[in-house]
């Protein structure tokens, strides 16, 4: 079991708006294998359909053409094994952090003293203690995000999806999330997909980063960054060559005639 | 394609009326209680050809547009003065504030007390149930308009009734279309209760009558004319908000 | 300004309006029989209050209202959810909705009441209808603009179709249905008391028509007053309990 990867996408192509008369290319060729723990990125300019990949592989969007498997099986649809954090939160807002974290226990039917147990056990590491009975629209985008992610990590999915998920967030608040997100990565290894266009953040939480081109998206590049990082701020020579080399890989995809 | 479309869109109206009319000949309901379509359809048009029908519409029309066109007149003053003047702020507001939720069909009767029962009361009682949406609507509009664009205009020397004229009014518009979309089809409600309970025909006085000689199809005949005169009258002016906001569109920046 | 004094201050409008009505007709500037004055509508109010045969009326109305009222929301809102998620219902029903939608309810009033008589029944089902697609409309509406990533989220944590319908697109079109259901709550005075002036043995709009027509004329105003109390206190407790509802919006 160890030996199949966590996620094949195969000879994926997908057209927006199927059927209609304005359809539009969004994927093209897509050839990806995630192994079992890995942290990769998808980095690639606006409208190059890394969040459609995304959401393809949560199961949200229907595809027709190619392969997408996870842990074995086909996706036909969203599953607890894939859990997904958006850059805009999606906190239910009508409930409060204690009752978001909650949700996913009661859908799978945990009962109740153990769901408690776990939810608050999971907002204390999120440092959300305090906060419990608060809702959504009274704390900052910070602890809002960590609440979700507490919410996803709830009911305890083998791969997380996260489509730009520190996004919305102010700069020292997103350097915060990160390191967390790094130690959530480490001590539990999950398969982690994170979609962005911030190209340190790439190559800082990632030991892979897939690059793609402008619509119709295709793989252009994988580049390995599975070195060992200190921080986004390291000198190591290796994080910014790494750096150098994406940007300038991303940027020649704006010039024209490409593509 | 393009010239099927407008066609296309009948077709549900169609499968509609179809339905009433294979409903009503299945016999689940008497003819009393459902008569069909058809014949429906066909006192229709007796009503129209006596010319019966055109009077009343013509009659109802006037009251409710009436009554409306008043309240309009006088709901968009109350509120621009409202968004203006303090003094009118203090006066009007507690007014509002109560006149907005409460039920003004109460005042009918009283209406016809005062007014008696011809077209004066109806008129009446139509203006009073559009007015207190009208002045709500005008007056967030008005004030919801952007301090910076006043100060703006102001600085670049406009006097106090060309910035209510060329630039509180023109801002305010869309909403104070809003609050019109609302309150006309209140002014139609009205005036058919105002109808029905006074007489002096109109529609609503036709559908007094067929219900008091139990008359069935003429029943459903007058719901079916009101709901044309109610479907044209809102239609309207909804075609009305699109000419007027695109007119503004092009000649203001939206500050809305 | 003494912060003691500003509600009075605010009231102050009305009472003017109050003194206005009360000296006009004493003065007899309008007829003391066209617009009795305030106090003696006031006292002929307080003589119907303390009368018990007054009471039954009201209760009468107000049990009709609710009656139609709560039909109306249970209605509207499975309609609207329907009509917002089903696409068979949206192209079954939404023509019939478009093509009722413009019509003013009031001309039902006579069409109920050769369907039901002139009782209870007929006022609530004019109630239901009058009130039924101003809830469906904004509840389809509310539904339609439920956040994707919402259900997309809910999805993942393992919510089936139902609970997806119960705890996302209800829960998320909330707002609106209070919205249209202010609306709603507006309808069901003008048509209760519509239906009540215009034929009816029982109510509060039955006992304005009566006081009219036996010229009792302060008893009249005093009855007006009621429903136009009853309707403001309504709106004002309606108002309450959506901001207690909605108070997760911060």
């Amino acid at each position: 079991m160890s030996g199949t990867p966590a996620i094949r996408v195969a000879g994926l192509r997908f057209e927006y708006g199927e059927g209609t008369r304005q359809r539009v290319l969004t994927l093209d060729g897509i050839e990806l294998s995630v192994r079992r723990g890995e942290f990769i990125s998808l980095v690639g300019p606006s409208g190059c359909g890394k969040s459609t990949l995304l959401y393809i592989i949560g199961g949200f969007v229907p595809y027709r053409v190619g392969e997408v498997v996870v842990n074995g099986a086909r996706v036909t649809g969203p599953g607890k094994d894939r859990g997904v954090v958006f850059q805009q939160f999606a906190l239910f807002p009508w409930k409060t952090v204690l009752q978001n974290v909650l949700y996913g226990l009661e859908k799978q039917r945990v009962p109740r003293a153990e769901a408690l147990d776990r939810a608050r056990g999971l907002l204390r590491t999120a440092r959300l203690d305090g906060f419990e009975n608060h809702y959504p629209s009274q704390l900052s985008g910070g602890m809002r995000q960590r609440a979700a992610i507490a919410r996803t990590l709830a009911v305890e999915p083998d791969i997380l999806l996260m489509d730009e998920p520190f996004g919305a967030l102010d700069a020292q608040t997103r350097s915060v999330m990160q390191e967390q997100l790094r130690e959530i990565w480490r001590s539990t290894g999950k398969t982690v997909v994170f979609v962005t266009h911030d190209v340190r953040e790439a190559v800082y939480l990632s030991e892979r980063v897939v690059l793609m081109t402008k619509r119709p998206g295709r793989i252009k590049e994988v580049v390995d960054t599975a070195f060992p990082k200190t921080g986004e701020m390291t000198a190591d020579p290796r994080f910014h060559e790494a750096v150098a080399h994406i940007w300038k890989s991303v940027r020649a995809e704006f010039e024209p005639g490409h593509g | 394609m393009s010239r099927l479309r407008p066609l296309l869109s009948l077709l549900p109206v169609l499968a509609v009326f179809a339905f009433w009319e294979g409903f009503a000949r299945a016999g689940i309901l008497s003819d009393f209680l459902l008569p069909r379509f058809s014949v429906v359809l066909q006192r229709i048009w007796e009503d129209f050809r006596d010319g019966l029908l055109l009077e009343a519409i013509g009659q109802t029309f006037y009251r409710a547009v009436a009554g409306f066109g008043l309240a309009a007149l006088l709901g968009v003053s109350v509120g621009v003065a409202m968004a203006g003047s303090r003094a009118a702020r203090w006066f009007f507001e507690p007014v509002v504030s109560v006149g907005f939720p409460t039920p003004k069909i109460a005042f009918l009767p009283i209406f016809m007390l005062w007014l008696g029962l011809g077209d004066a009361s109806k008129v009446a009682i139509a203006a009073l149930a559009c007015f207190f949406i009208i002045t709500t609507n005008t007056y967030l509009g008005a004030v919801g308009v952007d301090r910076h664009f006043l100060w703006a205009a102001r600085s670049l020397g406009a006097s106090r009734t060309a910035v209510l004229r060329e630039v509180i009014l023109p801002a305010a518009t869309p909403q104070v279309l809003t609050g019109f979309q609302i309150a006309l089809p209140i002014a139609l409600i009205t005036t058919l209760v105002g109808e029905m309970i006074m007489g002096g025909g109109g529609l609503g006085g036709l559908l007094l009558d067929s219900q008091r000689f139990a008359d069935s199809v003429g029943l459903f005949a007058g719901i079916v004319e009101i709901a044309v005169l109610g479907t044209v009258l809102i239609r309207g002016l909804a075609l009305l908000r699109r000419l007027l906001l695109h007119w503004h569109a092009e000649a203001r920046p939206v500050t809305s | 300004m003494a912060s003691a004094l500003r509600p009075v201050w605010l009231y102050t409008p009305l009472l003017l309006l109050a003194l206005l009505w009360e000296g006009i007709s004493r003065a007899g500037v309008v007829s003391a029989y066209a617009l009795p004055p305030l106090t003696n509508v006031l006292a002929a109010w307080w003589s119907l209050l303390v009368d018990p045969s007054f009471w039954p009326h009201v209760f009468a109305s107000l049990g009709r209202g609710a009656a139609g009222l709560a039909i109306a929301l249970v209605v509207g809102v499975v309609l609207g959810v329907s009509l917002a998620w089903s696409r068979a219902v949206n192209m079954l029903l939404g023509p019939v909705v478009q093509m009722f939608y413009p019509l003013p309810k009031s001309a039902l009033i006579p069409l109920t009441i050769i369907w039901f008589g002139i009782g209870d029944e007929s006022k609530i089902f004019l109630i239901f209808l009058g009130c039924l697609l101003p809830i469906a409309t904004a509840t389809y509406n509310g539904v339609r603009g439920v956040d994707r990533n919402l259900l997309w989220s809910a999805a993942s944590l393992g919510a089936g179709r139902w609970s997806l319908i119960r705890d996302v697109a209800f829960m998320g079109a909330v707002p609106d249905i209070l919205a249209g259901l202010r609306t709603a709550l507006a309808m069901t005075f003008v048509l209760l008391v519509s239906s009540e002036l215009l034929i009816s043995n029982e109510g509060l709009g039955f006992l304005i028509r009566s006081y009219g027509d036996g010229s009792q004329y302060p008893q009249m105003f005093a009855c007006s007053m009621t429903v136009m109390a009853m309707g403001f206190a309504a709106d004002q407790a309606f108002r309450r309990l959506a901001a207690w509802l909605l108070r997760w919006r911060g």
